[in-house]
This record gives structure tokens, C-alpha cells and sequence, in this order.
């Protein structure tokens, strides 16, 4: 017995000596790494820029409401009798309480997080040789901020032009992180200012240009004629427009375009954000809000469908659906039609950098109507065998590029900011919406600072009629 | 440091194999109740740990030093006696029953107290309450029986995950449940599966091997958990063998379930078109527009048009509603000699819910196994395994739950189509994605789990010299879970991707060793010391496997091989890590007085890296006022004892595993690539929440009749771990960090009456109350947590909302007070403003009652659990009884009751599709009812056949019984026509109602 006892007292000295050392309690985690070394590698930056795509293709950003909001708040879209997710945004009461808002907010300030952290890194570890390679990154940083700073004071605060100098409310600039900031709004010529800056600085750094899922130079350039219309300085809007028309991308030709939308590519892309059979959004793609197969809670108004000549090819993006009834019939609207949601998501295109130009040159101080009709003929011509080159001139040009923009752009989210930009009231002529006319000027053609921002930020300042 | 402990821990087993001389001594123990002898005393030789169990004849064998000692002879229910050996080998004695008795050996954690001894307040459950309760998981069974103890489930799911709270909210965000230790080994409880809603680990344990259940409240009691004292302990001991001859238990039992309370009626075909047709003619339609919509809305559904009504009649809740069986069939064996004992055991459990396809299903054994290898040295392995499966799991507001689209789902889509399949062509004109509920739970889709779970624990103990007592004790205990999340490709989730199939392997493993030195001490008859240090280290790791595939080619095979698109796949693993030093020493002075200090450092690897280790104390006192001579003339005075306790406890549950640093993390890919991004910020200083109790008790005995026990209690919470909102203008919502503080305080009762008691009738009952109040005392910034405010000075589950009047008569929309003046009203829900309406969700009081008649073999008990002044909120409401915005989806009957011409008085508005009023998508009083209820939880009726008998056929005992679960419930609020069991947060989302259980069981004794 004596003998055992001192055996088991020999094991159990064994056992408890080879336990716990002092990196017991040092646990790593197994699926992230501390932020305080990152980015500091060529592959940091490259996994850090990946990381900001993935940001922008967020169901918050362009990968559903940015480019679905502006839409249902405008003309060119109605909703099916089942809607629910933008409800409130289509027939405008939506509470700052409201996820939509909540959401774009957040998510795109964590887009500019993730770029500052690029920006703001440090390059000591970057060998030379990758030197071209890590500036492009940069490059793409910069631009994605500037992107980000547009998209922002578009859909939270009235346009560049609401005021004459820009001084009203746009949103705050972060370009450091700081946990404990709690900021105001920079006025809207401000944040203007802070794009302008930053997609300057990425054509410092840029040096791709051919690419369509990534950014490049025409893309920074496409963002330049994009925020310098909004500005409405029509000399620099043409001028970059001409830039990017001139650069490494080509437009879609007549042949393949319906195709093209057909197979999930986006047409004239500058910019497109891919989206893979296995890297997409899902059931949270745009396109299943429209296809029957996804929600189907928003159809092509009919109001839209009128601007469309019989055999304009856009008309493509229309299918006849017999299980809608009465005044929700009879289309469905399938520019995106994938029902695993794997379309390539517009966001720059060599069509809109035309239209852009186009509406330069016929606006500018002193107008080129010629080049103007020359430009809005591109995406017409292509568009119709029976089109016409158009003749139209002045205000009737004018007229004819707005509509074009409708027609070649829709369902690209730029419904409510056209209208909005140019300051036209909002009217659904034929409309099955609660909501058929809305004013410009009009505190709902904005969204609400989300309250979550106002609860947490006492620095923020709501927007006008949505409360306090 | 650490290290120098483990070594002195094993030079004492070393230490230990110096022995002295030693002799036996046996005996039979008999009562005036059993004279034929008393099985199960505790036999114990004074100031040792050296104590045999009498056998089922009563008769003991216990070995003694050769110079002899004091035998203490224990059970519950008798006084206890204590007898001097001197040089007798046989020592028989009777033993004398003593109702107010309170001496009962209790586990304290690390060891073991007499309950007479404790100086801080615990609840007790014992092996008699918790067997063959039809329930799958023993923190069910605890509801109403432990004072302060509120356990509660928002789902009537088999095997649900259960909420305990001891004393209320210890936590504003981290976690509220409390600490559960199995056989020495604090385990993983909760729900740890990924694809699935409401799984609970502790389902796999078997209640039937429960020996006893100890609840430990206060901080006395609980600081020797230190940082995982904080919202209380459970520890659960398993049933060992005792020595004797083999005693074998079988006990089965059937029985079939049905919900508690009515189901919820959705409209039938008929109701449903009619108000179809209303909610467009209030849009614009014409009768006739609004009836053409109608038919060609539905392709489908067969139509009457001689009498213009629908032919097609579905009624989606009763298809997916059955009768569902429970089983449950155990069988144990239990025995031993002097130098072994063993208790093995196995069962089967089947609980089958009302809704159809869905079930939980477990098997178990268990093998315990203890040696005493020479006298001074005992091993132990205690092997648990379990297997358990669980299917048919429906949650909350998700198209896919069958509860809930089985009320939105039109009563004009068939069943099946005309191919004879499970019906799937509405997801091209009806929303929510053509999902089928009685397909989907009838084998076209799966949600299930299997899991299985190992526990071992080893031990050794050595008595180095009398009194001193070294114990090591390594355990393991490993959950793996396998899930299959399965949509088929014809409707629902899967139809445009020729269906989903995912599959996710969980396997949690969790290490843990402790040594531990105890010396028992008593002076001079009157002094009495117990003092224990140990030294304990835990690791938990949990490691993921997850993959998705679709396009299926089968619908039958619905494993990832058979897709021909593998979509994604992925793995990941976390883990934390505990190391411990703790003592604890109680001092026990003539039985009266008792004094306990305990004391615990803990270090942890998921607290900051500033603040990694933290110290948790207790102090505790007892007073035995009715043994001091100034009472000895009360005679109606059986027991009097006051008791207080405080101190400094930690919560480090529920704190994320890396939640003090900064991360930045993988998984955001964007074309085939790895992208990474920021997605916590780092807090070096974030660390255990921190909590400071006492508890003063008062502890009573009266005419032989009357016991019970009051405590007041109060615990404050501070350095509460919290996700404070911050300006998302950062990149980040919020920033974890310990600020913050709470108190709940609160009185518990406990009363106990034996009401008569003679020789063939014996009537009790006992019931307890708890008095609860909860306020958040120090919070800088109050927020808003969905329908919640956190405030300082409210209560923590106050709700915030927009407070309802009721229907405007002239125009049928809502009406809502503008603010909490409650001055003006407005239909303009815009005008109106959300604020603390004054309830809450925690109750005011809760708590059980029990009674039991016994007349000769056959008894007769009844368990009520109750709650009161607590508020539950139905979060879907405003979708299933709205005002038309959820086009067209059908609606609870209740919603008929809606405002159709100016004069009419109703509970809801003008119906309208698409809801142009608009008031109903927020949070309000309109879907918000008093919670309070009262619920006969257990009926039982049961009968001991006589012994006479039983011989006959060579059974020692046999006991048939019947029981009901939840046969009857009262709720004060008569317009709540939901279960009112909701969540702690009160909450009631589309979840399976409670169920009610009618069995009929037999145990049987060899």
C-alpha cells in the first residue's frame, strides 16, 4: 500500500510540473491581428486595400441602399405593393431612427477609417522595389476617401449648390483615428474641398489605368467630373470627363451591350465592383430588391418606361410579369438579373462621363452645343437602330441630356441626387405611391443624420425637419 | 511562484504515505421508522475526511485508528450523534428524527460545509426533485424552487436555452447567467452553436444523475469563484455509490406534449379575403378592383364564384401543429465495499415538440467510480458521455421560422401542389420567398444539431496526517456539435441556387486542474477550524469548421457532397485561460458561532493587459441565537440563526475572449482576395466587471412546524463592461469598456409549513418570494438599447416607447401621447416622441409555491411559479396584427377588431395596405402587456405500492405516477394572448409557445 501511494504521489508530481508557464494567460487571437501592427508590409496594404473594396461593396454602400435609396426616392422607380425595406424613404417620413440611414452612415465612416489607416501608415517597411506598388495603393486609398466623402454629403446633406458659397451643414472630416472625437459638420464647400484634395492627391499616386474592378486614373478622374458637376463648375466637369473619356477604358459597343448587363458586367465601365458566384451580397444584392426571383419590392415606374423609344435596347431591362397585378403591372426590371446577386455593381462608367461632358459643354459659360449633342448622342444612337442625331438646342438640350441621363443611367442610384442637383421638384405622374409630388426646395430630399450619431455625438447637428 | 505551490502540492502526496496503525469498526443503524435498518447515514470519524455511507441494511463498515476517535453519524432528517469508539469493533445505534433539523453536509465549491455551518445563503435542490421531470435540461426544474433563483425561457423549443438570473441583472452587457460548476469543473453552459437558434449545452447532461443541486447567492458564498462569482454559482454534484449491496433503479416514463397556452389563430380564407378587399378599397380600389386583385393574386387557390368565397383553406398552424410524445427511460446501479463504490448509469430522453419535425432526442451514460486504494488514499473517475439530437429549431422574425410564417403565410396558398409536393409556386407572387412550414418541417429542409459530450474527472486524495487532506483533481470536458442547416431548391432560402447546404463542426474543449490542500482542525471540543488553499488552472478552446454548397442534385441528399457548387468554406478557433489561487478558511465555535474568510486571485487571458490579475474576497458570519441559554425558555423556538456576509466578487463571464484589444481581422474579400479591416479598438484597461454584496439572513424554526429563511440582499455592480456608443464618424459603433454601475437589491422568503402530519397523513407546503428592485446608479451617457432606455435611477429593463391612447373613433388612426406630460394626443406619430413609459421587464416579485399531501403510499404535489409587475413586449406585432404595411400578408385573428367607420371602437387602426399612417414600424405601449402570471408548473400525483406487495414480485420499491407540466396558467392581463414566459428582456418574438407535458411514469427498485 505504501508502496502505491508513493507511485501516484510520483505521477502527480509528474502531471502538475509541465502545467501553466507564464504565457498561460497570453492567448492569441487565431482570426485577426493586433491593429498596432498593422499595415506594415506590402501584403498588409494589399490585404488592408482589399478590405476597403469589400467596405464599398457593403449592402450599406454600393452594394445595395446607395445605389437603391436615391432611386425609390425618385421618379424612375415605384414600389411593389409588398415593399417594406425603403418604405419610408420612398414616400418620405423615415425616422432617423431608421436602419437605411443608420447603416450608409456608419458603414462608409468605417470605409474612411480603414482608408486613413492606409493613408496614415506608416512605409519604413516598403522596400524600394515595391515603391510603385505601394503608391498605387495609396492612390486607390486616397480615392476611395474621396469617394466615401462624396457619397456622404450627397445623401446627408443638401447639395453643393443648396447655398451660395456652400456654408450649409455637410458632415464631419475624419482623417485621423481618434476614438474619443466627437465632431460637427464641416460645411459642405469644406468637404467639397476635402475630396477635390484627396482625389487629386491619388492621381499623385496612381499609376494603373486599365483595370475595371479596381481604381485607377480614369476613375479618380470620373469622381473629379462627377463632384465638379455637382459644383456646377462646368470647365473642370468637361475637362475631367474628357480625361477619363481619353484614358484606358472603352465604351461598350452595340452589339454586346444588352449582353453585356445580361452576363452580371456592367457596360462602359470605369468602375464596376466585382461581385463573384461566391464573394457577393447575397440575398442583400441591389438586384434582388427588383427581380421576382429576390424581394421584388421595387418595379421600373411607368413614368420611366414612357421615356423609353420601342426598340431602345434599354428596354431589355424590362420583363413581363403576369403575377403583377393592376396598376404594379406588368414589368419587372432585370438590368441586374442574377438571383445569387453575382452582377458587377456600377459605379463609374464612360456612358455618364459623356452625359456629364455633354451637360458641361451645353451649360458652360460659354455653351459648345455641338460637342454637347455630339456626346448625348453616344449612349442615344447606341441605344435605338431608329434613333436621330439629336438637333435640339438651349433649354431643349438641356432637357434632352437630363432625360438621357434617366434613361442610359437608371437604377444606378442617381435618381433623388439629379433632382435634388438640379433643382427640380420630384413627380410621379403616374404613381401608385402615397407620396406623388415632392418640392424643391425639400428637407426629405436629404436623409436624417442617423440618431445614433446624435446620441452618441453631441457636436452633430440633425438636419432640418427631422427632428432634434 | 505558482510553481513552488504545485510542488508542495505533490511533496504532500508524497508526504502522505506515512500511515499509523489501524482497526475497523461496523455496525447497523436503525430508526423508529426503519428498524429493519436506515441505508444512506453518513458515517464520519470526527475531525477526518475518512466517512462510509450505511448500506441498504443499514449496516456499515468504517476503518479508525487503533486508538479510536468519534464516529459522527449523519442524516438528513435525524439528529445527529456522535459516539467515542474507545476499543469497541461494533457500534450499532438508532437514530431519532428531528424535523427542524437543519444539518445537512452541503458542497460549498473546493470542499464540503454542514449547512448549520454556512454563513451566507444558498438553495438546495436534491436528486428527488430533478429525477424524470420531463424536461430536457435540469435549469428548467430550478424555476420557483430556489428563492432569488429567476429561471426563465423564451422558447418552448426543446432544448432551448435557458436564462437564470440569481438576484437579478448583475450586468448590463456582459453576461447575467451565472457561474455552473459540474463536479468541480466550471463548464461551458449556454448556447455555443453557430447555424442554429436556441441550443443549450447543459440539455446533454442527464438530470437523473443529479445527486444535488447547491446554489450559492451570496458573496460568502460565492467568492471563492472570484472573477466568476459575480451573478452566482450553481454546482451540480452526480450521484455516487454507496457501500452495500447493489442497488439497481429503473424508471420509465411516456407522456405527450402540447402547448400551454392556446395557439395563436391566424384568419382563415374567408376573413382574409375580406379584409384583402378592405385594405385596397381604403387605398382606392373600387369592390370590384379590389376582388379581381384578389383572384389574380392567387393562381392557386380554388374559388367558389357562385358564393364568392374561397375554397382554399389553409389553415398553416394546425399543419405544423401534432401531439407531440415524451419518453424518458433511466436505469442506474449503484453499489460497493469498503474500498470501492460505483454508480453507473443510462438513459434515453425523447421530447418531441407540438410542431411538427421537431425534437430533441438524448442518450447518456455515466460510469463513477471510487477507490480507496489504502485508507489514507481515494481515487475517483467520474465518465459522462451523452449524445443528443435536436431538430426542427425555429427563431424569432425570420421568414424561415415556421411559427411566424405560419400566421403572415396567405390561407389561400395550398399545402401541396399538383404534383402532390409541398407547395413552393407562391414565392412568385406572395413575399417572403415561397416558404412552405409544413414542407420544410415535413423533410424538405433540415435545421438539426447532434451533439456529444465527454466529461471525465479524475481525483486523488491523500490524507497526509489527521486533519490534513491534499486533493488533485484534472478534468475534461469536450462538446462537439454537428450542424446541418439545410434549404431545399425549390422554396424558401435555397430556390435560386438549387438550394443551400451548410454543415458547421463545433468542437469546444475545456481543461481544467485543481490542487488543493484542506486542513481540518477542532480544539478543545469548541473550536472548530476548516482551512483549504488550492491553486486551479482552466483552458477553454473552441475551434470552428464551416462550409456551404449549393445547387443540389437530390433533394433527399442533402449532405455538401451532393451539390455541384462548393461556396464557402471556412474554420477559426478562440480561446481564454484562467489561473487561480484561492483559500479559504471557516472557524466554528460550539456549534454557534460561525466565521468564514475566503479569498481568490484570478488572472485571466481575456482581461487588458494592464490589469491581469484581480484579488475577490468574502467575509461571513454565523449566530445560532436560539442555542445561546437567554432563549432556552422559548420553547416554540426550534431554530434561530442570523447570518451576514460581504464582499468583492468579479464577473468575467460573458467578456469577449479578446475583447481589450485592438484587432484588426481577415474575411473581408473582395474578388477572390483576402482583405483585412480595423474591427475593435483596443482597451488595454478593460478587465472583470466588479461587484460588492451583503446579505443579511435570518434563519427560523418554529413549533416543529414552521422553518424558513429571510435574507435581505444587496449587490452592486460596478466597472460594468459596456459597449458605449461612440461618434461612428470613428469608423467603430462603440468602444468596450468597465464603466457604469448597477444595484439589485432585494428581500428573498422562504417559509415552509407542515401543515399536519400523523402516522398515514402528512400535509406541507412552502412557498417563496422574492422581492426584487434593480437601478442603474452611475451610467454618464444614458442611452437607447432597442425598446429599452438605460438611465440612471431606472430600473435596467426600462422601456422606452412611443405610449399608445388607442383608436381615434372619427378617423381610425392610432392615436399616441406627443411626450410623457401625457397631455395631448396626436395620429401623427411624428409629432409624438419615444419615452420611458414607466415599465419594465423585471418583475417586482417572483418566486414558487409548493404543497404536498401524502396519505399512506400515495401523494399528491404541486408546484406554482409565478411573476409579477413585469412588462413583456410583442416584437411582431406591429407586422401580425398591423394596420396593412406588410402587403399582403395575413394577419392574427386579433387584428378583425379593427376601425372600419368613423364611430367605431377598436383595438386597431383602419387597415390599409402599405400603411400609409405609417405609425406602427415603432416601438409602442400598443404591443406591450403586463407579464404577470401564475403557472401550476408540476402536478403530481403519485403512489408507493406497499411493500407487502412489491416483495411479492422481488421489487424493494415500485412508484407509478402521473404529472402534468404547465396544466394551468393565469395572466393578469386578459388582453395577452401570448405565452407570457418571455426572455429576461421581455421580449416575445415568434417563438415556440411553453409546452404543456401529461406523463405517466414507474420507478422501480431491485
Amino acid at each position: 500500500m505504501k508502496r502505491i501511494t508513493y507511485k501516484i504521489a510520483i505521477v502527480f508530481l509528474a502531471f502538475t510540473a509541465f502545467s501553466c508557464g507564464d504565457d498561460f494567460l497570453d492567448v492569441k487571437p487565431e482570426q485577426s491581428v493586433l491593429t498596432t501592427d498593422f499595415p506594415s508590409s506590402l501584403q498588409d496594404y494589399n490585404a488592408a486595400l482589399i478590405g476597403l473594396y469589400d467596405q464599398l461593396t457593403d449592402s450599406d454602400h454600393y452594394g445595395r441602399y446607395f445605389l437603391l435609396v436615391p432611386d425609390i426616392m425618385g421618379n424612375d422607380v415605384k414600389q411593389n405593393s409588398q415593399a417594406n425595406r425603403g418604405l419610408e424613404f420612398a414616400e418620405y417620413r423615415g425616422p432617423s431612427t431608421h436602419f437605411i440611414p443608420t447603416n450608409m452612415w456608419t458603414e462608409i465612416y468605417r470605409t474612411v477609417g480603414g482608408a486613413n489607416t492606409v493613408i496614415n501608415g506608416s512605409d519604413a517597411n516598403i522596400p524600394a522595389t515595391v515603391q510603385t506598388e505601394y503608391e498605387q495603393l495609396l492612390g486607390e486609398a486616397y480615392l476611395i476617401r474621396a469617394m466615401c466623402y462624396f457619397d456622404l454629403v450627397r445623401a446627408f446633406a443638401q447639395p453643393y449648390t443648396f447655398t451660395v458659397d456652400g456654408s450649409h451643414a455637410g458632415v464631419p472630416i475624419i482623417t485621423t483615428f481618434d476614438p474619443a472625437v466627437e465632431p460637427s459638420r464641416e460645411s459642405v464647400a469644406n468637404v467639397y474641398a476635402q475630396v477635390i484634395s484627396d482625389a487629386n492627391e491619388s492621381l499623385n499616386y496612381m499609376t494603373e489605368n486599365s483595370e475595371t474592378t479596381r481604381l485607377t486614373i480614369d476613375a479618380a478622374h470620373a469622381l473629379l467630373a462627377k463632384v465638379y458637376m455637382f459644383m456646377e463648375d462646368w470647365d473642370n466637369a468637361e475637362s475631367h470627363a474628357t480625361s477619363a473619356i481619353n484614358g484606358g477604358h472603352s465604351m461598350t459597343d452595340q452589339a454586346s451591350y444588352v449582353s453585356s448587363w445580361q452576363s452580371g458586367e456592367v457596360a462602359d465601365a470605369i468602375f464596376e465592383l466585382r461581385q463573384r458566384d461566391d464573394d457577393n451580397n447575397g440575398s442583400d444584392a441591389l438586384g434582388r430588391m427588383y427581380i421576382v426571383e429576390g424581394y421584388g419590392d421595387y418595379l421600373p415606374s411607368k413614368d420611366w418606361v414612357d421615356l423609353l423609344p420601342a426598340d431602345d435596347l434599354r428596354r431589355t431591362w424590362l420583363k413581363d410579369d403576369l403575377n403583377l397585378a393592376g396598376d404594379w403591372a406588368p414589368y419587372r426590371m432585370v438590368k441586374y438579373p442574377s438571383q445569387a446577386g453575382a452582377d458587377n455593381i456600377p459605379v463609374f462608367r464612360l456612358a455618364e462621363m459623356y452625359l456629364i461632358r455633354a451637360e458641361a459643354r451645353a451649360k458652360k459659360a460659354a455653351p459648345d452645343e455641338a460637342g454637347a449633342q455630339a456626346d448625348v448622342d453616344v449612349t442615344r444612337l447606341r441605344a435605338s437602330a431608329s434613333a436621330t442625331a439629336t438637333t435640339a438646342t438651349g433649354q431643349a438640350l438641356i432637357d434632352e441630356i437630363i432625360l438621357e441621363r434617366r434613361r442610359e443611367l437608371a437604377f444606378e442610384g442617381h435618381g433623388i441626387f439629379d433632382i435634388n442637383r438640379l433643382k427640380q421638384d420630384m413627380v410621379r405622374t403616374e404613381c401608385t405611391s402615397i407620396t406623388c409630388t415632392e418640392t424643391y426646395p425639400n428637407s426629405y430630399f436629404i436623409l436624417p443624420i442617423p440618431q445614433a450619431e446624435i446620441n452618441a455625438n453631441p457636436n452633430i447637428v440633425q438636419n432640418p425637419d427631422y427632428g432634434t | 511562484m505558482k510553481k513552488t505551490l504545485l510542488y508542495l502540492v505533490a511533496l504532500l502526496f508524497m508526504a502522505g504515505s506515512a500511515f499509523g496503525q489501524e482497526r475497523s469498526v461496523s455496525g447497523k443503524i436503525t430508526s423508529d421508522d426503519a428498524p429493519e435498518g436506515l441505508p444512506g447515514v453518513n458515517i464520519l470519524l470526527k475531525g477526518t475526511q475518512i466517512g462510509v455511507i450505511s448500506d441498504a441494511n443499514g449496516e456499515y463498515k468504517i476503518n479508525v485508528p487503533s486508538d479510536g476517535g468519534t464516529l459522527v453519524f449523519t442524516f438528513i432528517g435525524y439528529e445527529t450523534q456522535e459516539v467515542n469508539i474507545g476499543t469497541r469493533s461494533v457500534i450499532s445505534i438508532s437514530m431519532v428524527s428531528d424535523v427542524t433539523q437543519l444539518s445537512e453536509v452541503v458542497v460549498v465549491g473546493y470542499g464540503t460545509q454542514n449547512m448549520e455551518a454556512l454563513t451566507g445563503s444558498i438553495g438546495v435542490m436534491d436528486a428527488a426533485d430533478l429525477e424524470q421531470v420531463p424536461m430536457p435540461s435540469f435549469e428548467q426544474m430550478l424555476q420557483g424552487n430556489v428563492a432569488g433563483l429567476q429561471s426563465v425561457s423564451p422558447s418552448g423549443q426543446p432544448g432551448a436555452n435557458i436564462q437564470i438570473r440569481i438576484r437579478g441583472i448583475g450586468s448590463m452587457s456582459a453576461s447575467s447567467e451565472p457561474l455552473y460548476v459540474i463536479d468541480g469543473i466550471p463548464v461551458v453552459a449556454g448556447d455555443i452553436t453557430g447555424l442554429n437558434v436556441t441550443a443549450n449545452t447543459l440539455a446533454g447532461l442527464n438530470p437523473n444523475d443529479i445527486e444535488q443541486i447547491v446554489v450559492l447567492k451570496d458573496a460568502s458564498s460565492t467568492a471563492i469563484y472570484g472573477s466568476r462569482g459575480a451573478n452566482g454559482v450553481i454546482l451540480i454534484t452526480t450521484k455516487s455509490g454507496k457501500s452495500g449491496k447493489p442497488r439497481i433503479e429503473a424508471k420509465s416514463q411516456f407522456g405527450f406534449n402540447n402547448y400551454a397556452t392556446e395557439p395563436l389563430r391566424a384568419l382563415n380564407s374567408k376573413e382574409y379575403m375580406d379584409l384583402y378587399i378592405e385594405g385596397y378599397v381604403n387605398r382606392g380600389d373600387t369592390q370590384q378592383e379590389a376582388f379581381d386583385r384578389f383572384i389574380a393574386n392567387f393562381p392557386d387557390m380554388e374559388f367558389d364564384f357562385t358564393n364568392n368565397v374561397p375554397i382554399t383553406d389553409t389553415n398553416w398552424m394546425e399543419e405544423i401543429t401534432r401531439t407531440g410524445q415524451n419518453q424518458s427511460h433511466d436505469i442506474s446501479v449503484s453499489g460497493g465495499t469498503d474500498n470501492l463504490n460505483y454508480f453507473t448509469s443510462g438513459s434515453y430522453f425523447l421530447q418531441e415538440s407540438p410542431v411538427i419535425g421537431s425534437y430533441l432526442e438524448r442518450y447518456s451514460s455515466r460510469l463513477k467510480i471510487g477507490a480507496t486504494v489504502s485508507d489514507r488514499v481515494k481515487i475517483e473517475n467520474n465518465l459522462y458521455v451523452s449524445g443528443l439530437e435536436q431538430a426542427g429549431m425555429s427563431n424569432a422574425s425570420f421568414w424561415a421560422n415556421p411559427i411566424y410564417n405560419a400566421i403572415l403565410l396567405a390561407p389561400t396558398i395550398p399545402v401541396k401542389d399538383a404534383q402532390g409536393r409541398f407547395y413552393g409556386d407562391h414565392k412568385n407572387y406572395f413575399p417572403m420567398g415561397g416558404n412552405n412550414p409544413v414542407g420544410s418541417l415535413s423533410g424538405d429542409d433540415d435545421r438539426s444539431l447532434k451533439q456529444y459530450k465527454l466529461t471525465d474527472n479524475f481525483s486523488i486524495g491523500v490524507e497526509i496526517m489527521p486533519g490534513l487532506t491534499a486533493r488533485t483533481q484534472w478534468n475534461i470536458d469536450v462538446v462537439n456539435i454537428n450542424e446541418i442547416y439545410f434549404r431545399n431548391a425549390r422554396y424558401g432560402d435555397g430556390r435560386n441556387v438549387g438550394g443551400i447546404g451548410r454543415d458547421m463542426r463545433t468542437t469546444n474543449i475545456n481543461w481544467n486542474g485543481a490542487n488543493t490542500l484542506t486542513y481540518d482542525k477542532s480544539f478543545n471540543n469548541d473550536h472548530s477550524i476548516t482551512a483549504l488553499i488550492g491553486y486551479e488552472a482552466q483552458k477553454v478552446t473552441q475551434s470552428r469548421v464551416y462550409a456551404q454548397a449549393r445547387e443540389y442534385g437530390n433533394p433527399e441528399l442533402t449532405r455538401l457532397d451532393n451539390a455541384a457548387l462548393p461556396y464557402t468554406s471556412s474554420s477559426n478557433g478562440t480561446g481564454y485561460t484562467f489561473v487561480s489561487t484561492l483559500s479559504r478558511v471557516t472557524y466554528d465555535y460550539k456549534g454557534r458561532y460561525f466565521g468564514k474568510v475566503s479569498f481568490r486571485r484570478d488572472g485571466s487571458s481575456r482581461f487588458g493587459a494592464d490589469v491581469k490579475y484581480g484579488n475577490f474576497w468574502a467575509v461571513g458570519a454565523g449566530w445560532r441565537v436560539g442555542d445561546e441559554n437567554f432563549l432556552s425558555g422559548v420553547s416554540f423556538l426550534d431554530e434561530l440563526k442570523l447570518t451576514a456576509s460581504y464582499g468583492v466578487t468579479g464577473n468575467a463571464q460573458g467578456i469577449g475572449n479578446f475583447a481589450a484589444k485592438g484587432l484588426t481581422s481577415y474575411g473581408f474579400d473582395y474578388d477572390g482576395q483576402p482583405g483585412a479591416l480595423g474591427t475593435q479598438i483596443a482597451n488595454p484597461n478593460l478587465t472583470w466587471e466588479q461587484q460588492t454584496a451583503y446579505d443579511i439572513g435570518l434563519e427560523f424554526g418554529l413549533f416543529n412546524r414552521v422553518s424558513g429563511n429571510i435574507d435581505y440582499f444587496q449587490r452592486g455592480a460596478s466597472e460594468q463592461i459596456l459597449d458605449v456608443p461612440i461618434s461612428r464618424t470613428t469608423g467603430y459603433t462603440e468602444l468596450t469598456q468597465n464603466f457604469g454601475s448597477m444595484v439589485n437589491k432585494g428581500l428573498e422568503l422562504t417559509m415552509n409549513f407542515d401543515v399536519y402530519n400523523a402516522n398515514d397523513f402528512s400535509a406541507a407546503i412552502g412557498f417563496n418570494a422574492t422581492f426584487l428592485q434593480n437601478e442603474i446608479t452611475k451610467l454618464p451617457e444614458e442611452f437607447i438599447d432597442g425598446t429599452k432606455i438605460r438611465k440612471e435611477g431606472n430600473d435596467f429593463q426600462t422601456y422606452f416607447m412611443y405610449d399608445y391612447v388607442g383608436i381615434d373613433p372619427t378617423t381610425g388612426l392610432p392615436l399616441w401621447y406627443k411626450d410623457d406630460t401625457r397631455a395631448e394626443t396626436t395620429s401623427d406619430i411624428n409629432e409624438a416622441t419615444q419615452f420611458d413609459v414607466g415599465k419594465t421587464a423585471t418583475p417586482n416579485t417572483f418566486g414558487g409555491i409548493n404543497a404536498n399531501l401524502n396519505y399512506k403510499g400515495i401523494s399528491l404535489s404541486a408546484n406554482f411559479t409565478y411573476s409579477f409587475g413585469n412588462y413583456v413586449y410583442y416584437t411582431e406585432g406591429w407586422v401580425t396584427m398591423g394596420d396593412g404595411r406588410f402587403t399582403p400578408r395575413n394577419q392574427l385573428a386579433t387584428a378583425l377588431d379593427r376601425w372600419q367607420q368613423p364611430g367605431d371602437v377598436a383595438s386597431f387602426p383602419l387597415f390599409t395596405w402599405g400603411a400609409p399612417a405609417g405609425a406602427n414600424a415603432r416601438p409602442s405601449t400598443k404591443y406591450l402587456y403586463d407579464g404577470s402570471f401564475m403557472r401550476l408548473r408540476n402536478l403530481r400525483l403519485s403512489y408507493n405500492l406497499p411493500t407487502s406487495i412489491t416483495q411479492k414480485v422481488g421489487f424493494s420499491n415500485v412508484m407509478v405516477y402521473a404529472m402534468i407540466i404547465n396544466p394551468w396558467t393565469w395572466t393578469k392581463d386578459e388582453d395577452l394572448f401570448l405565452d407570457p414566459e418571455a426572455g429576461v428582456n421581455g421580449l416575445i418574438n415568434s417563438p415556440v409557445p411553453a409546452l404543456r407535458t401529461t406523463s405517466f411514469g414507474i420507478n422501480i427498485g431491485l
